[in-house]
């Protein structure tokens, strides 16, 4: 503290001074001397932590946008008796409950670019027991009938804009809820170094950071893309990484060398979600109850206000 | 005023939990255990039971109706009422028995002792979304739904409808227009009754007029209206949600939107305008209720109410904050304020009370400047100028120029 107190801190405003040249000279030496003394005391403390040994000053926890966190009273409780009442029986819960094995239908929009194909192709992989349907210009709510009568329990579905993919819409049957995300940054298994082939054996999930009553319903309807029962020996894992309202995906195989240490090989393919919009009901834009609607100017007022 | 009880504002779930709130403490509670309820029985709408707001229904999805004493604590079961398909989605009181509507399209007048002998059904049309009961003449219900135009029934009368309201004309391409009636009210006159459809209507009809087709027919936005709440306070004004979060307060005589609240994050499924304050209350499926001031749009105050909510009541107080009486130059209620100096004083008489309000507003000289007199006197004030400046000559012959 001492040090900070030495620096020669101009008694008149710097910005007051009318000529350029001395203004920029004086500022530059004002920073350099503030910059000095930083250093110095980050010496000073780290020679008296190691003096100190075990009894220094706790380090100071550094400030990030998720430990300031604006308070969410919506973060879930896992002891609070309601609304674990109603997860256990929400729309998703047969699946959660073991009543209902996936059946995934995958498509696109109409008339596809090959990027789109090829993420199809990619998703057919990572979900196991899915089919890739050509969207044949249907209306998605003539499909959702039809994919009913086959016993299909979700909907996906990948939209694309300038023949870059753009958006993804999951919808789970028979009764909901829809969730459409916007999606960025698509990476395919063959444009990421070092990746390697994925095998067909049922992927681990993982969902992390999905913490108030709208992640956790965001996070049961991705989890129920998956069988609830992953086959270990395969070692694959899929995660759904929820930071500051951005989901990102990944998948790795992982290896046990040794008690502590682990291996993992990304499988591809990356891409971010952000939700848009999540709805009660299948997919129904006009007509159908939006339980969550991102409203740009009425909720991106701080930036640490995370809704997921 | 009327008695104090516990709770100012009721709201059912989706999971059947009944939710007491009281808004001026910030503090809620469920009425029901978790243990008991589940999402079958889940709470459609609610009423109140009688005339002094000592008890109130709440209509179940399994067709059954649960009554509470205002004060929350005790609750009686009667039904399930078996003479209907379909679920419970209207319920209201009547001669100290149900009124109930069903979504496939009955209104049943039941007593709920479980003899369905007695009870007097309606068949109203196939799918049954709103029912509204008139307020001064309690016999007369209103009914709509989708494909299923609104209908004023007499209860007394109940085999032919009092009035059938007819489709609007067909639009430009000459194609029908859909009947989906979603929120019905009767407005303030107890005449005239205002509905929301899911087209994103709002309609006006006059029953005692010669006109079918509803009087005033606009539209609000671009989603199915799901809440409608008349403005006690204010007149032909109505405060109208929608299924993506937005809330609105419209004039009717004006036919468009007045102001626009905000703070929602899902869709709206009950609107309810307080009767004597200036607040607005209204609950969604963002599991979320909101307290509006009506004037300013302010969001006063939201509560998490963790379950999904379907419907909403109010009691006839609204009790003020802590901090809200003491601050007595809050302009957000005003009329409340000066609401509260009229009870005070409740030995004056009338006239007294009058002139407290007389004497708190501010005197306005009123300046009228018609349109037509401001030109006048600009056009005399040229004129005048005109002379001033330029001999006649000059005026002459710019006339012989144009002539010439």
């Amino acid at each position: 503290m001492a040090s900070t107190s030495q620096i020669e801190v101009p008694t008149w405003n710097i910005s007051e001074i009318k000529n350029k040249n001395r203004r920029t000279e004086l500022y530059r030496e004002m920073k350099k001397k503030k910059r000095m003394a930083k250093i110095e005391e980050k010496k000073a403390r780290m020679k008296e932590a190691k003096a100190k040994g075990e009894k220094a000053p706790p380090k100071g926890i550094p400030k990030t946008m998720e430990n300031m966190r604006v308070y969410d009273e919506t973060v879930v409780n896992p002891n609070d008796e309601e609304v674990m009442a109603d997860e256990a029986t929400d729309e998703t819960a047969p699946y959660h409950t073991g009543q209902s094995e996936p059946k995934i239908m995958i498509t696109t929009c109409d008339r596809p670019g090959s990027r789109t194909n090829k993420l199809c192709k990619e998703f057919k992989k990572i979900i196991p027991n899915s089919t890739v349907f050509y969207r044949r210009g249907l209306d998605l709510k003539k499909i959702i009938p039809q994919a009913m009568s086959r016993s299909f329990t979700d909907i996906v579905v990948i939209n694309e804009n300038m023949k870059v993919p753009n958006a993804l819409v999951v919808t789970h049957l028979p009764d909901g809820p829809t969730a459409h995300f916007r999606m960025s940054n698509v990476k395919l298994t063959t444009e990421i170094k070092g990746t390697d082939g994925m095998s067909d054996h049922r992927p681990e999930v993982i969902l992390n950071n999905f913490s108030t009553r709208l992640g956790h319903s965001v996070g049961r309807l991705l989890a129920s893309l998956f069988n609830a029962d992953p086959n270990y020996v395969g070692r694959r894992v899929v995660t759904f990484h929820n930071q500051r309202d951005f989901i990102f995906f990944r998948q790795h195989r992982y290896e046990f060398k040794s008690g502590k240490k682990v291996a993992l090989k990304e499988l591809g393919p990356r891409f971010t979600l952000k939700l848009r919009s999540l709805q009660k009901g299948t997919f129904d834009s006009k007509h159908g109850q939006y339980e969550w609607v991102h409203k740009r100017h009425e909720m991106d007022t701080s930036r640490r206000k995370f809704y997921l | 005023m009327a008695a104090t009880c516990a709770y100012n504002v009721f709201v059912g779930a989706e999971t059947g939990l009944l939710k007491g709130l009281q808004t001026a403490e910030r503090s809620w509670q469920n009425l029901n255990s978790v243990a008991d309820t589940n999402r079958s029985r889940e709470i459609t709408c609610l009423c109140w039971g009688e005339d002094d707001k000592a008890e109130l229904c709440a209509g179940l999805r399994d067709n059954c109706v649960l009554t509470f004493d205002a004060s929350g604590t005790s609750a009686k079961e009667s039904g399930p009422f078996f003479g209907a398909s379909g679920h419970m989605k209207c319920v209201a009181k009547f001669e100290e028995r149900f009124l109930s509507g069903f979504s496939e399209g009955m209104v049943a007048l039941w007593s709920g002792d479980g003899d369905e002998e007695d009870a007097v059904k309606i068949q109203t049309g196939d799918n049954l979304w709103a029912m509204a009961q008139c307020a001064s003449e309690r016999s007369l219900i209103a009914t709509g739904g989708k494909e299923n135009p609104l209908k004023l029934w007499d209860l007394n009368k109940p085999d032919t409808p009092v009035f059938v309201s007819k489709n609007v004309k067909n639009d430009w391409l000459n194609l029908r227009v859909p009947v989906w009636v979603s929120r019905i009210q009767f407005l303030s006159d107890n005449r005239r009754v205002v509905t929301g459809t899911g087209h994103n209507q709002v309609r006006v009809y006059d029953p005692k007029s010669s006109q079918r087709r509803p009087v005033i027919d606009f539209n609000f936005l671009t989603y199915p209206v799901t809440g409608l709440s008349v403005c006690p306070l204010r007149d032909d004004q109505v405060i109208v949600g929608n299924t993506y979060g937005d809330m609105g307060l419209l004039d009717l005589r004006k036919q468009r939107t007045v102001q626009l609240y905000k703070g929602f994050a899902g869709g709206i499924t009950d609107i309810q305008c307080h009767s004597t304050a200036p607040v607005v209350v209204s609950c969604g499926i963002d599991r979320y209720v909101r307290v509006h001031d009506i004037e300013s749009k302010a969001l006063l105050d939201k509560f998490y109410l963790k379950s999904r909510l379907n419907c909403l009541l109010l009691s006839d107080e609204w009790p003020l904050k802590e901090e809200e009486q003491n601050s007595k130059t809050k302009r957000n209620f005003k009329s409340q304020s000066v609401k509260e100096a009229k009870d005070d004083s409740g030995v004056e008489n009338d006239q007294g009370a009058d002139d407290v309000i007389w004497d708190s507003l501010e005197t306005v000289e009123t300046k009228t400047v018609t349109k037509t007199a401001q030109k006048r006197k600009a056009v005399e004030k040229h004129a005048e100028r005109n002379i001033a400046k330029q001999p006649k000559q000059h005026k002459k012959t710019k006339n012989q120029k144009k002539s010439g």
